[in-house]
């Protein structure tokens, strides 16, 4: 193995490691957290940047080809609909509970 | 040796699913499960877009892309649905 | 004259998608995906880019694209150690609650991407928008206040002002 390499693979493992541990913080703060809007901070914002950062650590680890771009072409659509999905989420929630109707528990 | 980690690393996402489906089987409101799916959703994308580089099989990228498309329709019309009753117009 | 300018960005873009998801380039691949995407502008290019009053692309508003960009990596990457901090300290000092701010924008999409940001950024998540309000929850209430005069505000007023 070559200097080169080696810096590499140091690279690719700082990534995947800090997007484990921004997934890790997003699960913890889905399970600690006290209700809905809480629960979505923690997952939204961690779930992104883990993501983010564990595809960036596959992209160098694959290099330049087809199959990176494609990584990209996934990278940048998980950036663009997290929050959104998590705007609609919230608005729902914040809808029901204007009118009073999250109190009921669904079994 | 990268490929070992990558490995490790996909064990421990798995891991940490199995830990989200906690909140999605308790959780007390339709929000909380819809939050858990979503999240699980995000993670299934990168574990499956890690399996197709371990195993070198690059036309699983393709699955890994339509999982998060189908992640993100299911959330929408999930959300859709509460706020409005029905979905449609 | 809108509607063609439309239609060829649309064009560009399913042509770039069809060459990524197709793994190889060869002359058939090349023809198909020009048959492909070409149909599917004739058929729906009012849909996509009919009456948005999306901000030409000039070398300034590239320059200003970019930057807002990387304003954006930096916020996210602030706001992930912040919650981070809170999610794994013992008594999580949190305070949350509703906010209703300004909103400074004019350009629907350009509303769509600060309400995108705005998630992004510490401590807040937008809730419900409409032309002239953001009602934004904040996991601490006073963190809200500092969206006024940020420079992500400031970047995205930037991209708005650009009547060139």
């Amino acid at each position: 193995m070559s200097v080169g390499e080696i810096i590499l693979n140091i690279i690719i493992l700082i990534c995947l490691t800090s997007g484990l541990f921004f997934f890790f913080v997003g699960v913890v703060g889905l399970v600690r957290m006290p209700d809905v809007f809480t629960r979505m901070h923690a997952t939204t914002k961690c779930d992104t940047m883990g993501a983010g950062l564990i595809f960036l650590g596959l992209i160098i680890l694959q290099g330049m080809s087809f199959v990176s771009l494609n990584i990209l072409l996934i990278l940048i659509f998980v950036w663009l609909t997290n929050p959104t999905a998590a705007h609609a989420i919230a608005k729902s929630a914040y809808k029901r509970l204007e009118s009073g109707l999250e109190a009921k528990e669904d079994k | 040796m990268i490929e070992t980690a990558v490995l490790i690393s996909t064990i421990f996402l798995v891991l940490l699913t199995f830990v989200g489906l906690y909140r999605a089987i308790v959780g007390p409101t339709a929000e909380d499960r819809i939050v858990a799916i979503n999240m699980i959703s995000t993670k299934v994308t990168v574990i499956i877009a890690m399996i197709a580089l371990i195993t070198s099989q690059v036309l699983y990228v393709d699955v890994a892309l339509v999982y998060a498309l189908l992640g993100f329709i299911a959330t929408i019309g999930l959300a859709k649905l509460l706020l409005k009753g029905k979905l449609g117009k | 004259m809108k509607k063609k300018y439309g239609a060829i960005i649309l064009f560009i873009l399913l042509l770039l998608f069809w060459f990524v998801l197709s793994f190889k380039v060869n002359l058939t691949i090349v023809i198909i995906g020009f048959l492909v995407s070409g149909t599917v502008c004739l058929l729906n290019y009012d849909m996509v880019f009919n009456h948005s009053e999306a901000t030409k692309l000039t070398f300034k508003t590239i320059y200003r694209l970019i930057a807002l960009f990387f304003v954006l990596i930096f916020n996210i990457a602030k706001s992930n150690i912040e919650v981070a901090k809170i999610v794994l300290s013992k008594k999580m000092p949190i305070d949350p609650g509703f906010v209703t701010i300004k909103n400074p924008l004019k350009k629907e999409l350009n509303q769509a991407l600060f309400a995108n940001a705005i998630t992004l950024t510490p401590g807040t998540l937008t809730v419900d928008m409409n032309s002239e309000e953001i009602v934004v929850h904040g996991l601490v209430k006073d963190s809200v206040k500092n969206i006024d005069n940020s420079s992500l505000e400031k970047a995205f007023i930037a991209l708005e002002v650009d009547k060139s």
